[in-house]
């Protein structure tokens, strides 16, 4: 079963995404939640994206929403809480990156 | 039932209560025979590196790993050239490993718990 990776921190918080890229598989999924969300929104996203082996990003809607940067968003897929709930229970491990 | 569980260490030492609480986390586990393996990633590498207080941080306490029979103990090979790391000055045997084996690693845990 793929890995699901869950990065709940702002991009100046650390080195989540960065541990996260280096630890994840091809057929992992990561999403981002809380603040996490802001690291869609930054100039250098798509190229990071781009050049992961990580196909699958989502981000969680309600959280994107919140902090009004929906608009700034590619790349990743936003989602809602059940499919929040779908992706944990189709993943093994979920790994939280902060 | 014994699952296999992952502890992740990603962040420098000196953290307070939270490095140390994350070491008894991980021992709590060995000692109830669940199968935990460590990984040290990007700055977490330099928890495995005693400073001149060997009473401080907690190097010291993961130096215990092998009393608690916890054998598997990986570095992310990628982190220790840029932070000038060697495995030679770790003070528990950690291997390290490319990230396949990361990949791997974590495909194959029940649970994985950073700190």
């Amino acid at each position: 079963m793929a890995a699901l990776h869950l990065i709940a921190s702002s991009p100046d918080a650390g080195a989540a995404l960065q541990n996260c890229l280096g630890a994840a598989a091809p057929g992992d999924a990561i999403l981002l939640i809380g603040n996490g969300v802001y690291r869609a929104a930054t100039a250098s996203f798509g190229r990071i994206a781009k050049r992961s082996v990580v196909t699958r990003w989502y981000a969680l809607a309600v959280d994107v929403a919140q902090r009004g940067i929906g608009s700034e968003l590619n790349t990743v897929v936003a989602i809602d809480d059940a499919t929040f709930v779908d992706l944990v229970t189709s993943h093994q491990p979920i790994v939280s990156w902060s | 039932m014994q699952r296999r569980i992952l502890f992740i260490v990603s962040h420098a030492p000196r953290r307070g209560a939270l490095a140390a609480e994350f070491l008894d986390e991980l021992l709590i586990a060995a000692a109830f025979e669940q199968k935990v393996s460590v990984l040290f990633v990007g700055d977490g590498a330099y928890q495995l590196v005693a400073g001149d207080d060997p009473a401080a941080g907690t190097a010291r306490g993961y130096r215990a790993l092998p009393t608690y029979d916890v054998e598997d103990v990986f570095v992310e090979r990628a982190a220790l050239k840029p932070r000038g790391l060697t495995a030679a000055r770790f003070v528990v045997a950690a291997r390290p490993v490319a990230r396949s084996r990361v990949r791997r690693l974590i495909a194959a845990q029940h649970v994985v718990v950073p700190d």
